[in-house]
């Protein structure tokens, strides 16, 4: 499946070159959203790689990963585009909230 | 009263429901508008966040709306010194100029490196500070924001509302409550958390026979109702706390040992260097299985009586239950020990203690909607006179316990977290949070700030991982706000931080008068692309800013959640209430919404996408009233988003316009949730001493200096605060307290309340003992100069008085304006925040709370 | 019927919302406060205590600012014991402030505003109805009674501390709380008999 990522806020700066925050991915069919990871990770390194040392069944704290707009919450998410069809998804990946 | 004409000329005559905005309460309230002009604001008895009844404060709002020296157009600099009290030269713009200017600003910076914007905000404008803490600057990509008065918050109490109530903030339960234990606080009798609801609840609780005890040096409004005031040296409260836990576990056994034993970790097993003793294979905290005589995991399905005190053999090593470890941990506070350092007599200490563990009615219970639940007749609670110093942490922890030990802790009767439990709205199911157990079976918070469609916030407390943000997210990121950016910048070369702060975004705050003195604030951003968005051209701005923007005043505006749902809400059975908060009168002059401004300048910066799905994500909204990623949508749009995805098609902003406010009842389950969701309250705070080695040792490999992590105890004890810094003739210890007709400094505009302070006795002065002051020659009236230790003079009248503490100095929040665009505040109260320094040496690095008092010496001077 | 109020001291935290309440409701110009508070202080530290009193006028049955008005514009209502000034027939004499024992008239005398750049535009709605050169005070606020809803200091009070009711009405919540919970006067020695009690403050 083809996956559109967008990196946005603090994990922008993961790719050095800003204007190339946004690039394309493939996951395998059915993939969920710690293949996604392994994905970033292996391509943009951290902030990715810290979250897969986390144990936790849940997505880490300090990124927010939109697929098509649907926040994901927990590891063993499915990546599934919105629509239902077979024609890719973007991914918007963020930092949360911070300080105050 | 005002049918001056003849009513035939009168065109609109029109009440709007709305939300106060003059501290952050947000009580209900409606405005009467007759022909497009404001001519009255009460409260709105439809409303459940105050039935009707309003503060002062909220009541003069109607003159901050009106106030002529409000900003109402955008101003540039033209003198390009900037200077703490010096003259800007402000020159009037158009919007666009200053957007486009901003704009520019901003795109740089954000090429360059997106940490180069800073946000400063305040907790008064909640839901405009949320929006841009949850959307545009996570979207924009920087982490530096800070809440000027951040220091002055809960921080403290933050947490362990969390840790111990799943919730932000909290408060007693006094509807069935008949022991009312207040350290340095004044709920329901001065400030606090609902104030205008819980004025009325603890007013009836008094009349029913609610005792309270107020420990506090001064004499304020709480204490002058409460039926025992108890003076107190500053900073020592958490030593009158711990010698409170040791009569209460040691000498009178007045404790709730099913509750500690079931619904907190009291039995839970700590190896001899502090740890949880954990199940080898599962990882899982043991505790001692007294039947099997073997320690078992805290969850094995087929325990035995499971054993809350005494020591354990575990592996051939001893291991202290929690609830032994704590006994043995307070042991040493005696009465006559804590005697020594709070001047409270061992006798007072005793007395309060035993009465405050007979009226907990151990082992009562109560029955409410048909459910029998614990009923703990007793609350221990605590704010900034308690927790406003560098001991912080241990001092809360000891005032939470004493809840703890006596059960008093989300159930009838005791301390609750302010609504940490919704099951949404009957109709719809949102909005919802509870909390939950994590893998140590320890309580974890649903949602708190923002409205996450799960309900839950996992994932905290988030470790310590470097030290590279000067507000410390990185080092400390688990008390909700702080206000150390500007101390850090200034240590930079300490921190060693690889950015600059290129543009500061300031909100709604004050921070030259509101942090510390002014000369920290000043330092840190004097060469810094200041934004200031605000209602006057304040110290901040005139010192400061290269713009300012006119900010809506709270009656100018739309804000659909503004009080996050359930911060400050009542706690306690009776209604939800969400609220609108909504323009009474269109925004005067050229003025704007901060929201609206951040939609605006999320387009022209290109990250509309990220501020939508983040918007998303802060109101809880899924499909179909999700915001598409792409779309630019207005502020009214998003508010329409909001309500129909909480509340349904047919309640959309229209709906909440008329309305005001959606009401349903609270069910028992979600206000005493404590038997009914099965989480242990962790007495032990295993999570604080692992940051602390944590934080110690990202000091050490940076080489950063002044990182003290000594207060970073799992259990609590006492040392005195720093700001009792001992020198000769320095002998006194400044405070300052709070009036229930003032908010921080912003309200000193305000000439209705400028007019309760003029004919009040106390608050416009400094307040000093009388033998005090005839000790040092001086007399009621006299001008006088308070000289801080650290540095810091402040001058004020004196006022003496029978009802403060010998040793002590006390001044009314924090006045003494002398902006030239806040002409009729300047010069009236006392600057207090002159006294305190924001450094590293006088902040509680657990907890990011500030001393919030100093030590001074005070000396009669000539009439200026 | 006799109108009348009773204020609770041990309820009062001394907030001044009855202050504001009052002036936000009739906006009256500075330094006129129909209702106020008053703050005492007695004893030595540590063994003081500090008293809000919250004051308005008193309603007195017996009250000497009608007796002394030359005009006939102070007047008490027979219908409810509601005393009030009839601006229309006041000269501004001020023998009625001076008659006062309570403190609870005042004379608008020049046209202060709040700030020194004239009135506002909420002070241009609201101070058309204060007329200069004449003596104002609090009434009980008839325009809100004829509307069916009480004054507006007691309708606000976050603390419940002010009750309004008729104390003739041997079954009213006034006349109940000033029977059972010790009611008292101000000044009753001053022979004026207010219609406003107060409760005291520890009991």
């Amino acid at each position: 499946m083809r996956v559109r990522v967008k990196l946005h806020g603090g994990v922008r700066s993961c790719e050095m070159d800003p204007a190339r925050s946004s690039f394309g991915l493939t996951l395998r069919n059915g993939g969920n959203a710690g293949d996604l990871l392994h994905a970033l990770a292996e391509r943009c390194g951290d902030p990715f790689r810290r979250a897969l040392d986390s144990t936790d069944e849940r997505l880490p704290r300090h990124l927010r990963l939109f697929v098509d707009g649907e926040m994901l919450v927990t590891l063993d998410q499915p990546v599934v585009p919105a629509n239902g069809s077979d024609a890719g998804v973007t991914v918007v990946v963020l930092t949360p909230m911070m300080g105050g | 009263m005002m049918t001056t004409e003849a009513a035939s000329q009168v065109y609109e005559d029109t009440w709007i429901p709305s939300a106060c905005g003059m501290c952050y309460n947000q009580c209900g309230i409606r405005g009467h508008r007759i022909d497009g002009t404001l001519v009255k604001v009460e409260g709105n008895p439809d409303n459940p966040i105050g039935r009707g009844r309003l503060c002062a404060r909220g009541l003069a709002g109607i003159q901050l709306l009106y106030d002529p020296h409000r900003v109402n157009r955008p101003l540039r600099r033209t003198n390009p010194e900037k200077a703490i009290g010096g003259d800007p030269g402000w020159q009037e713009i158009g919007w666009d100029e200053a957007l486009d200017e901003i704009t520019t600003r901003l795109k740089a910076v954000r090429e360059e490196d997106p940490r180069g914007l800073y946000f400063a905000g305040t907790v008064i404008s909640l839901a405009p500070l949320m929006h841009a803490l949850g959307t545009f600057l996570p979207a924009f990509g920087t982490p530096n924001s800070f809440v000027s008065d951040g220091h002055h918050c809960g921080n403290a109490e933050h947490i362990l509302a969390r840790t111990l109530h799943a919730s932000v903030t909290t408060n007693p339960d006094v509807a069935h409550c008949s022991y009312l234990l207040l350290f340095g606080c004044q709920a329901g009798l001065g400030t606090y958390y609902a104030l205008t609801t819980m004025a009325q609840d603890v007013a009836d609780a008094r009349i029913r026979g609610m005792k309270v005890v107020a420990i506090d040096p001064f004499l304020g409004s709480a204490a002058e109702k409460a039926d025992e005031w108890v003076p107190i040296k500053p900073g020592s409260d958490g030593a009158l706390a711990c010698a409170m836990l040791n009569l209460l576990l040691n000498e009178y056994e007045l404790y709730d040992a099913d509750y500690l034993r079931d619904h907190a970790d009291g039995p839970y097993l700590l190896t001899e260097d502090g740890w949880y003793a954990r199940d080898r294979e599962s990882g899982r905290p043991l505790v001692w299985d007294a039947n099997a005589a073997y320690a078992r995991p805290f969850d094995a399905t087929d325990l035995g009586t499971v054993a809350l005190d005494g020591v354990y053999q575990v592996d051939g090593r001893p291991c202290r239950t929690v609830f032994r470890a704590l006994r043995e941990q307070v042991a040493k506070w005696t009465p006559e020990a804590a005697a020594e350092v709070t001047t409270v007599s061992a006798e007072t200490i005793r007395k309060i203690a035993r009465e405050f563990g007979e009226a907990a009615s151990i082992g009562k219970t109560i029955v409410i909607d048909g459910q029998e639940l614990p009923h703990r007749a007793a609350s221990a609670l605590y704010f900034k006179g308690a927790h406003g110093h560098d001991n912080a942490w241990s001092t809360s922890l000891a005032i939470e316990l004493l809840n703890e030990v006596i059960g008093a802790s989300n159930v009838p009767g005791g301390l609750l977290g302010t609504n940490p439990v919704c099951f949404g709205h009957p109709e719809t199911g949102f909005p919802r949070w509870e909390p939950g157990a994590d893998v140590d079976g320890l309580l974890e918070a649903g949602a708190l700030l923002y409205n996450d469609p799960h309900g839950r916030s996992p994932g905290w407390p988030p470790p310590p991982t470097s030290a590279e943000l000067p507000n410390l997210r990185d080092l400390v990121g688990w008390p909700i706000t702080t206000c150390f950016t500007p101390a850090a910048l200034n240590d930079h070369e300490n921190f060693s931080f690889d950015h600059r702060p290129e543009v500061l975004i300031n909100y709604g705050s004050n921070l030259l008068m509101s942090a510390a003195r002014p000369e920290v604030c000043f330092e840190a951003f004097k060469d810094t692309f200041v934004i200031c968005f605000n209602l006057h051209s304040d110290e901040t701005a005139e010192a400061l800013a290269d713009i300012v923007l006119p900010d809506t005043s709270y009656l100018e505006r739309l804000d659909p959640i503004p009080n996050f749902t359930r911060h400050h809400h009542p706690v306690g059975m009776g209604d939800w209430g969400h609220t609108i908060r909504q323009p009474m009168v269109e925004p005067l002059f050229e003025r704007r919404h901060f929201s609206e401004v951040l939609l605006e300048l999320g387009g022209r910066l290109g990250i509309t996408e990220p501020m939508n799905l983040l918007t998303n994500h802060l109101y809880g909204l899924v499909a179909p009233h999700a915001l598409a990623p792409d779309e630019q949508y207005t502020w009214r749009e998003i508010a329409d988003h909001a309500y129909k995805g909480w509340f349904g098609e047919e309640r959309g902003l229209d709906w909440f316009e008329e309305q005001g406010v959606i009401t349903w009842p609270k069910k028992v389950e979600e206000v005493y949730w404590k038997p009914f969701i099965h989480a242990r309250a962790p007495l032990y705070n295993e999570w604080v001493k692992r940051s602390g080695e944590q934080v110690a040792k990202i000091a050490q490999e940076r080489g950063m200096k002044g990182i003290d992590t000594e207060g970073f105890v799992p259990l609590p004890d006492w040392k005195p605060c720093r700001a009792w810094k001992p020198r000769d003739g320095y002998d006194l210890q400044a405070i300052y307290y709070r009036v229930p007709w003032h908010t921080f400094s912003m309200t000193y505009e305000n000439p209705w309340l400028d007019e309760i302070s003029r004919g009040e006795p106390y608050s416009y002065f400094v307040c000093i003992n009388t033998a005090t002051a005839h000790a040092k020659g001086i007399a009621d009236g006299d001008p006088i100069e308070v000289e801080g230790v650290d540095g810091g003079t402040i001058r004020g009248r004196a006022r003496l008085t029978q009802g403060v503490h010998p040793e002590v100095l006390a001044v009314a929040n924090n006045g003494g304006h002398w902006a030239q665009g806040m002409p009729f505040a300047r010069g009236k109260g006392v600057f207090f925040n002159q006294l305190l320094p924001m450094d590293l040496e006088h902040t509680d690095l657990v907890s990011l709370s500030m001393d919030c008092d100093a030590r001074v010496r005070v000396q009669k001077v000539p009439e200026a | 019927m006799r109108l009348g109020m009773v204020i609770d001291l041990k309820r009062c935290i001394g907030c001044y919302g009855c202050q504001i309440a009052c002036k936000a409701e009739h906006g009256t110009r500075p330094g006129t406060t129909y209702a106020r508070v008053v703050k005492r202080e007695w004893g030595v530290y540590p063994n003081v205590k500090k008293l809000s009193i919250p004051v308005l006028c008193m309603h007195c049955a017996e009250p000497p600012c009608v007796e002394v008005c030359p005009t006939g514009a102070s007047q008490k209502r027979s219908e409810d014991g509601i005393v009030f000034v009839e601006s229309d027939f006041c000269v501004g004499c001020r023998a009625c402030v001076m008659s006062c024992p309570y403190g609870a008239r005042y004379f608008q005398d020049e046209q202060r505003d709040y700030f020194d750049t004239g009135e506002n535009e909420y002070e241009q709605a609201l101070y058309a109805a204060h007329q200069a050169g004449v003596v104002e005070k609090c009434d009980f606020c008839r325009h809100r009674l004829e509307q069916g809803q009480e004054p507006a200091c007691s309708a606000n009070c976050m603390c419940k501390a002010r009750i309004f009711g008729d104390l003739e009405d041997p079954n009213s919540e006034v006349s109940r709380l000033i029977r059972e919970e010790g009611g008292f006067q101000l000044n009753p020695e001053l022979g004026t008999d207010p219609s406003v009690y107060y409760l005291p403050p520890d009991r």
